[in-house]
């Protein structure tokens, strides 16, 4: 209890500027100083056009001398208590930002690359602010009110009225001191919010209800800091750190001049895209170029990665720290060149024209001494010369051994491999850093460094929620492009799209929706009529699928997983193994699923696995990289991102492609021919085959039910190497179809008839009567439970179809009329 | 100001807007006792900071020292190349081509530096006297009221 008594908030260092805020506070001072410069500037003018006058007017022609220097003094006295005022703000300012940067010693040793230890914590001012205003020992409330507090709300999702709301409905008040926080070692606004949150059950549970867990609190009061903090550390602009980034002259006095390179390339060194605010992402990335080009000499670099991973950005982030001289001193006073290529290659014309141009752009970047020539899309260059007959590698070559010169070159991951790698010599002349997809983390910082910026721009205000929904949503439903572009690229769709709709917060919900309009996958919100459709999945398949209660029990139970949002993110919506004879309802089953939930039968696509056995079956499915030629599954997925998709005669493929379908079941992806992911996870794959049919034959007429024999089936197949186990498993459900019986195959043919008769009345405008003759016609032509529906669906053909078509053409019937077939039709020749 | 703040117009606390609200004297009076101890203390160190960060700005915007380290490179890297096949005449010329490259360079980074030091200079200057001004300030902000209301009201 003693401790109690020590710290109170008068002995904190950061008294002063509480009582400063309170009194005469940040905003207000500033918003002081505009108006004081303004006023002083006018009176100063009023004071001069006045002196002026006087000075130019002899005394004798102007008879009110006495009042017109009234008035020039009173000017001057207004101007001098203006300026005395503005001093007085100027001082108050600057014992505000030395107090507050004092206490933030440590931030800025850290930023700095200084350890913690060098200067000790101190309470930070923010924390120091909710606990100065507090109200009745009330630390919630006071948190609530505080600006950062509030900001961190609202990057939360909540806005004033539900803040207000749950202030006032709480039960407890959490009652702590400035001595608990010494004690538990909070000193920051980031601790701090997450004391509370630790420590005070009911602010979790408000959190909590709006679906803010402890993760997305912690990211939600990470980034309102992080701005917070920024926001301070730019007004000093007498640090080293912003004074460095004006620049110097002088440098390039001991260099050459770059008079032809300056027609085909641009300095990215200076103002380039200088993230000079931004946090830096490719750190690791630098540091490689960095060590590359420190080499005594071949200090060439390629930078190899996927189009939209971010390859120029490093090359920009590297120019950036050149620029600021933040790399090792023999980088420094570097000029980073991008030359352009196309340029070079488009104006040369002819091979000797293009050869010269760029032996005379090598060697005046040697002959400079300063330049590091960046190479943007090099392999598009190599082949771009090579087609004029130049081998742009053969005349870099000595260049690119010698100590004179650096260069970055930048391909993407399946042109260097086509185009360079072959070149033994690449290896050793340059040294390769592949840029990868950057993972989760990273992506977060740089779409929250975006979301500022279009803040700025929009008046949007994103939540974190948003942002980590973005992330997700462009990892699982955004096919085309790669991480982290599409993540940017729908936080840059998502800004105007805001706008339009006329509101400020985005959401969660905000993202799906847009993603949804997007893509046109059904995600966020489920609305009331697809809620109905969820829940009545098993009835209305049923209308098209005759028994196979199992098969759609399985199918519409994965569908409402994944709509739910409870499936594994990871793995594709669904994926189903059909076994069963033909003609019992597999691929009709499919396309029910298409239809009904997807809406369209064209959401389901097929592929002929049988078509798929020979050597060159993966070839064919991904695409081959010798042949530079994409697959039928990767051209098939890129343009069918979302829906069913129907591998028939699964058992007959290769198995080769066998282990191919192990990892798409299992991640979600697989690689295509050039190395590139591509994203499955929004599939629902059903596989069939008859494999096993016998068997089940067998066990239905020994009046056994599927269900006590799926084992021995299953069994059967896999050790006659049909399917491997490994793969049986990964299946999400491997569902038996019955063979039909009689009852079931006269239900599909009243179905086909069904079908047909809609088909004539929508198209023709004919009336059919399905009446029993019709029924009893195809029960005796088609009836064969060994084939199921298929000799059925020929009988409709055969049959019915037939005599209609002869009726059409004879003009026994016309549009119009109603139908009724008798026995004697179908007896007619 | 907090875009947040701005964007979905909270309810501000009396206390975040206002001017003289409601502080009581003891605080002001503590506030102007912290003041005042750190315009004559703390704030001699913080300027002294500030004022050595813009004269290390001159040497560094004018790169001064590179430039002293660099005097006789020859200007801009523009020269001859001295002939592989020896001959008198040609290698006296490159001589003196080379020479008055050199010449230039060391002209050309003299004058910066020139400039640069006096712009340090004047910034050391400069700050030696916002040093003075600055224990006089309190006095001066006084003196300045006493003669601007002077002004104003006596002409």
């Amino acid at each position: 209890m003693d401790k109690r008594e020590k710290t109170t908030i008068e002995s904190l260092s950061v008294y002063p500027l509480l009582v400063l805020e309170q009194w005469f506070p940040h905003a207000t001072r500033h918003k002081f100083f505009r108006t004081l410069i303004l006023s002083m500037s006018f009176f100063f003018m009023v004071f001069a056009a006045l002196f002026f006058a006087n000075q130019n007017i002899p005394a004798e022609q102007n008879p009110s001398t006495g009042v017109f220097l009234r008035l020039i003094s009173f000017t001057e006295g207004v101007f001098l208590l203006l300026f005395s005022f503005w001093t007085g703000v100027f001082l108050l300012e600057s014992f505000y930002r030395a107090v507050y940067f004092h206490n933030r010693a440590y931030k800025i040793r850290k930023r700095q690359g200084g350890s913690d230890e060098d200067v000790p914590y101190e309470m930070s001012s923010e924390v120091a602010t909710v606990f100065y205003f507090m109200e009745k020992d009330d630390v919630i409330r006071s948190f609530c009110n505080s600006p950062l507090g509030f900001e961190i709300l609202v990057r939360c999702g909540f806005l004033s009225e539900s803040v207000n709301e749950f202030l006032e409905t709480r039960e407890n008040v959490l009652e702590i001191t400035l001595d608990d926080m010494y004690e538990a070692r909070v000193f920051d606004m980031e601790d701090f919010a997450l004391f509370l949150f630790h420590n005070y059950p009911e602010f979790a549970e408000f959190l909590f209800k709006k679906g803010v867990g402890e993760k997305d609190f912690t990211g939600a009061v990470r980034w309102a800091v992080k701005v917070d903090e920024d926001s301070r550390f730019k007004e000093r602009w007498w640090s080293r750190d912003h004074l460095k980034k004006i620049g110097s002259l002088g440098k390039d006095f001991t260099y050459g001049n770059t008079y032809m390179l300056d027609r085909y390339a641009h300095d990215i060194t200076i103002g380039g895209a200088a993230p000079s605010d931004k946090e830096l992402h490719w750190d690791e990335e630098v540091k490689r170029v960095e060590s590359a080009l420190s080499k005594a000499k071949e200090a060439n670099v390629m930078l190899i990665g996927d189009d939209g991973v971010g390859v120029l950005d490093v090359v920009y982030e590297f120019a950036y720290r050149v620029d600021s001289g933040d790399v090792p001193s023999h980088l420094q006073n570097k000029r980073l060149l991008l030359v352009d290529t196309n340029l070079i290659v488009a104006s040369a014309k002819e091979k000797g024209i293009l050869e010269e141009r760029l032996i005379k752009l090598l060697n005046e970047a040697a002959k400079a001494g300063n330049i590091i020539l960046v190479f943007d899309h090099f392999t598009s260059f190599v082949t771009g010369a090579r087609s004029l007959g130049t081998d742009a590698i053969d005349i870099m070559n000595p260049y690119l051994s010698s100590p004179l010169i650096h260069i970055i070159a930048l391909a993407p991951t399946e042109e260097y491999h086509r185009v360079l790698a072959p070149n033994g010599e690449m290896s050793t002349r340059f040294e390769l850093v592949s840029v990868k997809q950057p993972e989760g983390g990273r992506i977060i910082s740089l779409l929250q460094d975006g979301a500022l910026l279009l803040e700025r721009r929009y008046g949007v205000f994103f939540t974190y929620a948003s942002i980590i929904e973005i992330l997700k949503s462009a990892e699982n439903y955004i096919t085309d492009g790669v991480m982290p572009d599409k993540a940017t690229d729908l936080l840059m769709e998502i800004a105007p799209y805001m706008v339009q709709k006329k509101k400020t917060l985005v959401e969660k919900n905000d993202v799906l929706e847009y993603v949804r309009l997007k893509t046109k996958i059904p995600v966020g919100e489920i609305n009331p009529e697809e809620k109905d459709k969820l829940k009545h999945l098993e009835e209305e398949l049923h209308e098209r699928i005759v028994g196979q209660h199992d098969a759609i029990k399985a199918v519409s139970d994965a569908v409402r997983r994944s709509r739910a949002g409870v499936r594994d993110p990871k793995k594709p919506i669904g994926s189903f193994l059909f076994l069963g004879p033909t003609g019992v309802g597999k691929t009709e089953t499919a396309k029910a699923l298409a239809a009904v939930y997807f809406n369209s039968e064209d959401k389901m696509a097929r592929l002929d696995m049988s078509e798929y056995q020979g050597e060159d079956a993966m070839e064919r499915l991904i695409g081959s990289f010798e042949l530079g030629k994409p697959g039928t599954f990767s051209m098939l997925v890129k343009d069918f991102p979302y829906g069913v998709l129907l591998l028939d005669e699964f058992e007959k493929t290769s198995k080769e492609v066998q282990n191919l379908f192990l990892s798409v079941l299992d991640e979600g992806f697989f690689s295509d021919m050039g190395g590139h992911r591509v994203n499955v996870k929004n599939i629902i794959f059903i596989a069939t085959s008859n494999a096993g049919s016998e068997m089940m034959y067998d066990s239905i007429q020994h009046g056994e039910s599927l269900h006590s024999v799926k084992q021995l089936i299953v069994d059967s197949i896999i050790k006659k190497g049909i399917l491997k186990p490994e793969l049986m498993n990964r299946f999400d459900g491997v569902i038996l179809f019955n063979p039909l019986e009689k009852k079931d195959i006269i239900e599909v043919a009243k179905i086909m008839c069904e079908n047909l008769r809609k088909r004539l009345k929508d198209e023709h405008s004919i009336n059919l009567v399905v009446n029993q003759v019709i029924i009893d016609e195809l029960v005796k032509e088609g009836l064969d439970p060994l084939n199921g529906g298929r000799p059925m669906a020929r009988a409709v053909k055969e049959k019915i179809e037939r005599v209609i078509a002869e009726k059409l053409i004879s003009g026994e019937i016309q549009t119009g009329m109603t139908v009724e077939l008798e026995q004697a039709d179908f007896e007619r020749k | 100001m907090c875009l947040s703040t701005i964007l979905f117009e909270k309810k501000i606390p009396t206390w975040y807007n206002s001017i003289y609200m409601n502080v009581p004297r003891e605080k002001l009076i503590s506030l102007l006792e912290h003041y005042f101890s750190w315009h004559y203390g703390q704030a001699y160190r913080d300027i002294y900071g500030v004022w050595m960060n813009f004269v290390w700005f001159c040497f560094h915007f004018f790169s001064i020292s590179e430039l002293l380290g660099s005097l006789f490179q020859p200007w801009k890297r523009m020269g001859e190349e001295y002939p592989r096949v020896p001959d008198l005449k040609i290698i006296l010329q490159t001589f003196v081509v080379n020479l008055l490259m050199r010449f230039v360079g060391v002209m050309v980074r003299l004058l910066v530096i020139g400039i640069g030091l006096a712009f340090a200079s004047l910034v050391f200057f400069i700050g030696l006297i916002i040093m003075a001004l600055w224990t006089v300030m309190p006095i001066f902000i006084v003196a300045i009221i006493i003669i601007g209301l002077a002004l104003i009201l006596h002409g």
